[in-house]
């Protein structure tokens, strides 16, 4: 009898440990196939349709016929549009790509919130909410992005490229819009000489299908150096730190040493003109100065920003071959040598200096709304539904920033004396 | 009988019940050794792995005499100290090649900021042979084992909360734990003191006091002010230091003997007057009687 109760609760025990086993299966074979989805048929119908030549060309013609129509209306719409307006437009665009690809794909679905934070590409750590205010001034903001463009099938950039097109084809008439294209004309060589010299210093191929050789040879190791350390590392906890000198794998210093006698091989298929440099540099150099002098003199708002934009954009470039005198002498007068305070004053500065031109900055401004719009400064928001100047000087600025504030701006009223 | 069965049951179902959980326990936790590279990797779950380098982790007796007592007698807040001391001497003498897997590249300094990296790393360089334990290791497993060192110290469950990034709440108590601290750690006081205190205390009264309402600029005031005031209490802030060689590494311009030099001449008029002005609120948050 004892025997049999052993044998009773063995069968027990295994047909327990069956049960759990089976169970444990049914469970990973569920889980995997919520995880792989099951192939679906291909539809071989489409595959076998046949290509009708008639019809094609018969919706190519009607598409463009459509274009000519709405190249005619732009062209009517045009004559009534001024130099300023349109490149007023084209700057404004610049701002729009964000709503320009809700357009595109048509997520109206998406949340006003999931919308507000895609505005700027760069995000903040600390996610914020926006307000109602900053919600309505969304909403303005990309109907204004969808009236403008040209192309509505097409690409931002092929867009924003035509809607530069459109403004340069327009003739500037009053004494702004003339001082506005000649500065567009000075600055656009500027940037065509500042890409010269970059490109000249990077140096030309001796032998260009040896450069593409040694490249696709280059991108080849460094992928293999990388899945080499991926497999070597096996943990992101830990860190997976490698240290200067030889690593503890012998295949990847293997892979290192053939990268740098490839970078080294590059190097020595390059060939670097220093004379056009010099002449680039010397041109480069002739521009600036026509910029500084320039804006000694420009009344124009919009000339007066396209200006100084360019000529911080230089000062902030590392390895920049002109003197730069200009913005060295402002961080030496004002001891502006904190980059961060130094880009707040002048973006404080600057805009208001265009305010005081003439410069749009009333509450419904493209300035005011890109202030309002901008979630990576968690003050900005109080912007919305004030003008600019009553947002800094009553709101954003310390009493001495203020002060400071007021100096360099009087500095950059009695510029044409330095 | 029946009673004899519900117990036979019940032993099973335990015993299923111990397989089971031992299951789970090894599917979590599996420890391997590995004793041709002497490291230990435990699985502690199918995708994260933990890679500990045993010698790494491993100090020689003597070593350990040495950390201790130097700077602290907690020996977590000591080697807190020691990193954030050496932090720039550590990445000089075991620079880290790639994290991750992904290549470090090293920022390349203007020929103004190598000039005083050069001088810095000579000074280095006779600390190692003072010191040479606290070099031994690179910055990340230094601060690693930082992280791993037991502490029971006020102050050093307060800097244990600044790794793992939890909101401090309690900042009003800390005060006078970090006021007789090491001067060096008030060079990190805002961030000991957590963003509980950022934001009900330190952004409130700075905004009242300069009138400013825009948070990056109270926030580089209020760093400048820490830092101002730790520097008067006999923290390191100067040619060497790891405040002035960071400010340095940063930008150029910064690249001057003193903290004191820094604020005098590489500072506008309106951020001096606002630091003197947030510099008579921060010193009566560390006083006893006037702290908020």
């Amino acid at each position: 009898m004892r025997i049999k109760k052993g044998v009773i609760f063995l069968l027990l025990m295994l047909v327990l440990l069956l049960f759990l086993l089976t169970f444990n299966k049914s469970e990973e074979v569920k889980v995997l196939q919520t995880i792989v989805p099951k192939e679906k048929p291909i539809n071989k119908k489409k595959n076998k349709e046949t290509f009708d030549i008639d019809q094609f060309m018969q919706k190519q013609k009607k598409e463009q016929e459509q274009r000519k129509t709405l190249e005619f209306l732009r062209d009517e719409e045009d004559k009534e549009l001024s130099y300023l307006s349109a490149y007023r437009n084209y700057v404004f665009f610049k701002s729009c790509e964000y709503a320009h690809e809700i357009q595109k794909m048509k997520t109206g679905k998406l949340s006003e919130e999931a919308r507000f934070n895609n505005f700027y590409v760069e995000k903040q750590q600390v996610a914020l909410e926006p307000t109602e205010v900053q919600l309505r001034y969304l909403v303005n903001h990309e109907k204004k992005c969808k009236q403008l463009p040209y192309d509505k099938n097409g690409f931002f950039t092929r867009e924003l490229y035509a809607l530069e097109r459109r403004y340069q084809q327009i003739q500037p008439v009053s004494k702004n819009e003339i001082e506005l294209n000649r500065a567009l004309k000075v600055v656009t060589r500027f940037h065509q000489l500042e890409i010269q010299v970059d490109e000249g210093l990077k140096g030309k191929n001796k032998n260009q299908q040896l450069f593409f050789d040694l490249r696709k040879q280059l991108l080849g190791l460094r992928k293999e150096l990388s899945q080499r350390r991926k497999l070597h590392s096996s943990n992101f906890d830990s860190l997976d730190i490698q240290l200067a000198g030889k690593s503890k794998d012998a295949k990847i210093n293997e892979i290192e040493d053939k990268i740098r006698q490839v970078e080294r091989l590059i190097e020595e298929n390059k060939f670097i003109d220093f004379k056009v440099i010099e002449e680039d540099k010397e041109q480069l150099n002739v521009q600036y100065n026509l910029l500084i002098n320039y804006l000694k003199i420009v009344k124009s708002p919009d000339a007066f920003l396209l200006i100084v934009e360019t000529l911080d954009g230089n000062f902030k470039k590392k390895n920049s071959l002109i003197s730069r005198d200009f913005f060295k002498s402002i961080q030496s007068k004002f001891q502006f040598f904190d980059k961060k305070y130094f880009k707040l004053m002048n973006k404080v500065t600057f805009s208001l200096f265009a305010c005081s031109l003439g410069y749009p900055c009333d509450a419904d401004s493209p300035i005011v709304e890109s202030l309002c719009l901008d979630y990576r400064n968690v003050s900005s928001f109080q912007s919305c539904d004030k003008n600019l100047e009553s947002f800094y000087l009553d709101y954003f600025l310390s009493y001495n920033q203020i002060e400071e504030v007021d100096s360099y701006f009087s500095f950059l009223e009695n510029i044409n004396e330095l | 009988m029946s009673y004899k069965w519900t117990v036979l049951f019940l032993i099973v179902a335990i015993i299923f019940l111990v397989i089971l959980s031992q299951e789970n326990f090894t599917s979590q936790v599996e420890v391997q050794h590995q004793p041709k590279n002497d490291t230990v990797e435990i699985n502690k779950s199918k995708t994260k792995k933990v890679l500990i380098n045993n010698e790494k982790l491993k100090v020689p007796k003597e070593q350990k005499q040495a950390y201790t007592s130097s700077f602290d007698a907690d020996p977590f807040v000591n080697e807190y100290i020691i990193l954030s001391k050496y932090q720039n001497c550590m990445i000089y003498f075991k620079p880290v090649k790639s994290i991750f897997g992904m290549t470090v590249t090293p920022n390349k300094n203007t020929k103004r900021q190598q000039k005083r990296l050069d001088e810095y790393y000579k000074y280095c360089e006779q600390e190692k042979k003072k010191y040479p334990f606290y070099f031994e290791q690179d910055i990340y497993s230094f601060a690693l084992k930082v992280e791993k060192t037991k502490t029971q110290s006020k102050l050093g469950q307060l800097i244990a909360q600044d790794f793992v990034k939890r909101a401090q709440q309690s900042y009003k108590e800390s005060y006078q734990t970090l006021k007789s601290s090491h001067p060096n750690i008030m060079l990190n006081a805002i961030n000991l003191l957590g963003t509980g205190f950022t934001e009900e205390v330190l952004y409130p009264s700075l905004q009242e006091i300069l009138r400013s309402h825009d948070k990056k600029y109270i926030r580089s005031i209020a760093n400048y002010t820490q830092n101002l005031y730790a520097c008067s209490q006999g923290a390191d802030c100067g040619l060497n230091s790891t405040l002035m060689i960071n400010y340095c590494k940063i930008n150029e311009d910064f690249c001057v003997d003193t903290f004191e030099e820094l604020l005098e001449t590489r500072l506008s008029f309106a951020q001096q007057t606002d630091i003197a002005l947030a510099s008579q609120y921060y010193a009566s948050l560390f006083d006893e009687n006037k702290s908020p």
